[in-house]
């Protein structure tokens, strides 16, 4: 079973609705999806991994509607940014990135307390997000930590490939400022 | 083009290595699951878990009208026949009882599998 494609998987689910098949894919891209919305809600975990569950549940209904004409890693991430986006527009809660770098405290400990080996640079990466819009945010996420290109970045928010290298340039700005600011160069 | 071949961007102030050794640990950092795929399944709708039920029914329906309209029996009694008439005259006993026990074998030792995976 584990060896089984993407393409398969997603046919037995799609024909059969065979659980055990998207107990497979959940398996599979539970990390990435996951690790992409703790990125999204500066590593808040309990609502990143209920974005994530509504993503594959979104996924599991509408399973259908998957062309192959992406990855399913694709596909599955842009669900995710939507149902981030609609989460965001629904509470209408202010704009995490509002507070430019602060209010974060207490879900970067969260983080810190579960990832284990990596806690402190866990916790300095969602410090670092924090300070970009959430555009920006997801641009820069796709790219440097899941090594997307521009072009499938654009599929995936859905926005035009000149967008994503504006919110990528603004972002990697903000960031070198920040990081050289904070010391992570190493010259403080 | 990357940022690095961009003179016009480098003048921005990216520090594109930089960037690449902050996020070096994230890229490589795996979240383990801890129930959370189990919570993802059993919050599947149960609609369709009926729907898959109907699919497999019908298909099983269909699988037996088809078998008995096209007279499916037909090869399977004449396989059978084959089979056995060819087990009782040209197979040797030792070769079988061979290949009998590494089969069984084999069945014992995927059952032990699946059942330490089921304990796990």
């Amino acid at each position: 079973m584990e060896s089984l494609s993407d393409i398969s998987l997603v046919t037995q689910v799609a024909v059969f609705r065979n659980r055990r098949a998207f107990d497979q894919l959940v398996r599979r891209y539970q990390s990435p999806v996951r690790k992409f919305l703790l990125g999204l809600t500066h590593g808040n975990e309990a609502l990143s991994d209920d974005l994530a569950q509504d993503t594959f549940l979104k996924a599991y209904e509408h399973i259908t509607q998957f062309r192959c004409m992406s990855s399913f890693k694709t596909w599955l991430f842009r669900i995710a940014y939507r149902v981030f986006y609609d989460y965001k527009r629904r509470a209408a809660l202010a704009p995490p990135s509002a507070p430019e770098g602060t209010a974060v405290g207490h879900t970067l400990d969260t983080i810190a307390v579960c990832s284990g080996s990596v806690e402190g640079t866990a916790a300095d990466i969602h410090r670092a997000l924090a300070i970009l819009k959430d555009e920006e945010r997801a641009c820069i996420t796709l790219q440097m930590v899941d090594g997307y290109q521009m072009d499938e970045i654009a599929q995936m928010l859905s926005m035009p490939v000149n967008t994503v290298k504006s919110h990528l340039r603004r972002g990697k700005e903000k960031l070198t400022v920040y990081l050289k600011q904070n010391g992570y160069d190493g010259k403080r | 083009m990357t940022e690095k071949d961009n003179p016009l961007l480098e003048q921005t102030g990216i520090d594109d290595e930089l960037l690449e050794q902050f996020f070096d640990e994230a890229r490589r950092h795996e979240v383990a699951d801890n129930g959370f795929t189990q919570q993802v399944i059993s919050r599947l709708p149960d609609r369709a878990i009926r729907q898959s039920h109907w699919w497999t029914a019908s298909c099983l329906l269909l699988g037996l009208v088809l078998f008995v309209v096209c007279k499916g029996w037909q090869p399977v009694v004449i396989g059978l026949y084959y089979m056995v008439h060819s087990l009782l005259t040209e197979v040797h006993v030792l070769p079988l009882l061979i290949s009998m026990g590494v089969t069984t074998c084999l069945a014992v030792l995927a059952l032990a599998r699946r059942f330490e995976r089921m304990l796990a």
